[in-house]
């Protein structure tokens, strides 16, 4: 199958280094005609100049092309736009050396010998991994350079191992800032892609780390393999089910080395089977948590995870899951909960027992369309934070409300609202 | 000078500055925004969104007073000073000839015969707000209502105009509204899309889908359009033969093959995406015609927002269903009044009378009812409402006969309510004839910016690095919300 688009593209680590070289020259040309008058640097320095332009557009040219095979992500656009811009800058160099403007000229040089730095560098960061040039630099320069992504320690079974084994082999081409043939391993969607459940030798991911040194198809294509041990975790996990869990479990682990935070929500999550979201951007603190959108009813033992975080969820919600009184009895107090929804959940009175006790500071609290009646307004009286109450569709009579209201006037009660008739 | 010393109308310095300026900074941004890097790159992936992760845009920065929105779109442009913009100067000029500049489909006149307001106003709520005829039953919402008086919008027609307030842009291929808030957000919604769009039975509005789509943005970001009449969503429902499991297990079977085809494209995110929609839409058969049937409606519901009704009962099963979908996680949807051409929408060029009664009378009491609904539920104050066309009208006639108006993007009202807006509050004003915004000026990037704000984003910081550009909904200028309006 011959693919000349494709073929020509691949041509671009060659033909890039072109340029580079004769940008070197360039500027050794510039340092010898500070010193010398002689018209054959001149001669030469056109020679040069219009051949490092040729090979630049070449070389963004290739860059193009194999830029439209499996490469994506950010590092991609700049690495394109600024090697086109590099190509540009020298035009322009040329264009100024016809016109006999020497001052410009070398401004151009500098110009695109920054541009060459920063293209080059992104190159390497999209070939290499993110990280490669700082690996081993001194400390100080590691932050400017950029460091590559410590991996987790291993130890603690065969999931960490895993896990260690796709951040130091895998990620800095499947990784958050190169993504090669689309593929991303540090996602459980992009990971699950490549596992095949139960079956080992049929996953692509398998496959890849376990072929002969030498096979195009090898993963990763350069260095040494996957160690052994990192194999047999995987082909241990794929064969007992590639359960997602295990994975997480240990991303979690591992995360909890340098961010507790995020681990915790992950294994909350995890158990409650809820929306656990920071409210304030990711481990800002303060928690929604969400039980609306699970697909089957939450019970007593889901909300009993909550009590990990129950000191940071500001809101709660219940709305439309048919659940017992006893999920909200099972509670764990939440001083800061603001707004707690418990609306459409066929909810009665039992359910608010000792309500104020969990929700001690609750300002919002939906009942709409539950079993709840009169009987409860005494307990929710009892949270004194309580500003917004619903009971729309509702059994608590009109009676009971007014007295409400007039013994707690901070409360604004809503009943059913309904317009003119037209 | 001689020619030698310009060049693209520049001195030879100043182009020299431009351009190498103009690398340089390029080439700084590229050395210092190593994190930004990391993180674009997140958002141009293409993978179907995953709820339990950060979301692509990378979820709330703030504490967000909303969490849905319901956009009512009043398509062809209604009029300010016939609905909420009460100009009594202009009842009294009604019928002279005065110079007013005006913009519109006509081109640009220096002025015209003055039509009045053809609806009287009155004072509603505790707030006292003006509201005219048109809307006896809105008025008695206005408690709950943040007025913006002094809108305009780049352009007088209604093509570029509708995607200048849906898109943000004029021209086309940029993503929407809807695609920004979930993009930024992530769905909620394992069983339903997470933007859903809502037409006129009319037909649909100018461009069509251009007006939800998701432009740039990987395809499972576009609005879904939602059907009031027959199958909810068109071509959902699966054939009588695919009872039992023989769908999923097409499905899976489907799944192995794309996925032997993706592994032979690498790096196609659509691809990806594809095979997530038919999961989600394999969801949604169980979940779309549950979430839309109105069966389960009480009476007492059936009579809040006029569903029994005729006049009104299509524009009302709209609004229950954007109810009922907030109550289901939908993110963001939107719904159109009017359609089609001329007067099957707001588009009053001929008899303003005739065609404001119309819409307003199939509109009114559904939307009334709606803000009435979230209200009693406690989902109001979640809820972002958002009413308004793509312009407004100007005060004067079109033609030399005749009460119709043209189009006037220059100064026109547009309504919030809910979502952490305050209630019962104006901002902006146009001048005495409400022909221009002139005090408090509101693009409407601003407008974008305030439900991106209430919604926890930064209107500023929400990006989408597309062309070399950090795509904003806000344009890549960036813009202030209307800090007046919210609470």
């Amino acid at each position: 199958m011959t693919d000349w688009v494709a073929f020509a593209g691949r041509l671009h680590p060659v033909v890039l280094h072109l340029p580079i070289g004769l940008v070197a020259g360039l500027v050794l040309i510039e340092i010898a005609s500070m010193f010398s008058k002689a018209t054959a640097l001149r001669g030469l320095r056109a020679v040069f100049l219009w051949a490092t332009v040729a090979s630049a557009a070449a070389a963004a040219a290739t860059g193009w092309l194999l830029g439209e095979q499996g490469y994506s992500g950010a590092t991609l656009g700049w690495h394109r736009w600024l090697g086109i811009s590099m190509a540009g800058a020298l035009l322009v160099m040329a264009i100024f050396d016809l016109a006999g403007r020497a001052g410009f000229r070398r401004l151009m040089l500098v110009i695109v010998l920054g541009l060459m730095t920063v293209t080059g560098h992104l190159g390497g960061t999209m070939t290499h991994g993110e990280g490669f040039l700082g690996a081993y630099a001194p400390a100080w320069a590691r932050p400017i350079l950029g460091a590559p992504a410590v991996a987790p320690p291993s130890g603690g079974g065969e999931a960490s191992i895993i896990i260690a084994t796709l951040a130091d082999r895998c990620y800095k081409c499947h990784g958050s800032s190169t993504q090669k043939g689309g593929l991303r391993l540090d996602d459980a969607d992009g990971l699950m892609s490549v596992v095949e459940a139960g079956d080992a030798p049929g996953s692509e991911l398998f496959r890849r780390i376990t072929l002969a040194a030498g096979d195009a198809d090898r993963m990763p294509p350069e260095g040494e393999g996957v160690s052994d041990e990192a194999i047999v975790a995987i082909l241990h996990w794929i064969n007992g089910g590639a359960a997602l869990e295990k994975i997480r479990q240990a991303q979690d682990d591992a995360a909890a080395v340098s961010e507790a935070a995020g681990a915790q929500l992950e294994a909350v999550r995890a158990r409650t089977g809820a929306l656990v979201l920071p409210i304030e951007g990711e481990n800002e603190g303060l928690l929604r948590v969400d039980f609306a959108r699970r697909l089957s009813v939450p019970g007593v033992e889901d909300v009993a995870a909550l009590a990990e975080v129950a000191d940071r969820i500001v809101e709660l919600s219940f709305a439309g899951q048919a659940i017992d009184d006893s999920v909200v009895t099972a509670l764990p107090v939440m001083p800061a909960l603001e707004r707690l929804h418990l609306e459409r959940t066929g909810i009665a009175d039992a359910a608010l027992v000792g309500i104020a006790e969990t929700a001690p500071n609750v300002a919002y609290l939906n009942l709409h369309s539950t079993q709840v009646t009169g009987a409860s307004l005494e307990e929710i009286g009892r949270i004194g934070s309580l500003r917004s109450l619903f009971l729309y569709a509702t059994d608590v009579d009109a009676g009971a409300v007014a007295a409400f209201e007039a013994a707690h006037p901070d409360v604004e009660v809503t009943m059913g609202l309904s317009l003119p008739d037209p | 000078m001689t020619h030698n010393n310009h060049f693209c109308g520049r001195t030879r310095r100043e182009f020299l500055w431009e351009t190498g300026g103009g690398f340089m900074s390029v080439a700084l941004a590229g050395m210092l925004g190593g994190d930004w890097l990391a993180s674009q790159a997140l958002a141009a992936d293409g993978i179907s969104v995953n709820p339990y992760r950060t979301p692509p845009g990378g979820g709330p920065v703030r504490r967000a007073t909303a969490k849905n929105v319901i956009f009512l779109f009043m398509y062809g442009g209604p009029s300010q000073v016939d609905t909420f913009d009460h100009k009594p100067e202009l009842y009294k000029a009604d019928g002279k000839t005065i110079d007013v500049p005006t913009f519109g489909r006509q081109g640009k006149r220096a002025g015209g015969r003055v039509v009045g307001p053809k609806w009287n106003f009155k004072p509603y709520g505790q707030c006292g707000r003006m509201v005219s005829d048109l809307f006896p039953n809105l008025g008695q919402c206005v408690d709950d209502i943040a007025f913006i008086h002094s809108m305009y919008a780049e352009s007088p027609i209604h093509g570029s105009a509708l995607l200048n307030m849906n898109c943000g842009r004029l021209i086309s291929g940029h993503p929407s509204m809807g695609s920004w808030v979930n993009y930024g957000l992530g769905s909620e919604n394992q069983d339903l899309p997470g933007y859903v769009v809502m037409l006129d039975e009319s037909g649909g509005p100018i461009s069509g889908a251009k007006n939800w789509t998701s432009g740039y943005m990987p395809a499972s970001y576009q609005g879904v359009q939602l059907r009031t009449k027959g199958a909810p969503i068109l071509d959902l429902t699966p054939p009588a033969r695919m009872a039992g499991g023989v769908q999923r297990s097409v499905l899976d079977h489907l799944a192995q093959e794309n996925a032997l085809h993706a592994a032979a494209r690498p790096g196609n995110a659509e691809l990806g995406s594809r095979i997530s929609q038919f999961e989600l839409a394999y969801r949604m058969q169980a979940a779309a015609p549950e979430a839309v049937s109105l069966d389960a409606e009480p009476q007492s519901i059936r009579d809040l927002y006029g569903l029994d009704n005729p006049t009104t009962a299509p524009f009302a099963r709209k609004c229950v269903m954007a109810r009922r979908l907030v109550e289901r996680g939908v993110r963001f949807i939107q719904v159109y009044s009017g359609g089609g051409h001329n007067d099957d929408n707001w588009d009053a060029h001929g008899d303003l009378v005739l065609n404001h009664s119309r819409h307003a009378g199939r509109t009114d009491r559904p939307i009334a009812g709606l803000l009435m609904d979230l209200k009693q539920r406690g989902l109001l104050d979640e809820t972002l409402v958002i009413w308004g066309g793509e312009f407004g009208r100007q005060p004067t006639a079109e033609y030399a006969e005749g009460t119709g108006r043209d189009h006037n993007s220059w100064g026109f009202t547009m309504w919030m309510a809910g979502g952490g807006v305050k209630g019962g509050i104006a901002v902006g004003e146009t001048d005495e004839l409400g022909s221009k915004a002139v005090r408090d000026r509101f693009h409407v990037k601003n407008l974008h910016a305030t439900m991106l704000t209430l919604l926890g984003l930064d209107p500023n910081g929400l990006s989408y690095f597309f062309n070399g550009l950090d795509q904003k909904l806000v344009g890549v200028e960036g813009a202030e919300p209307i800090h007046q309006v919210i609470a």
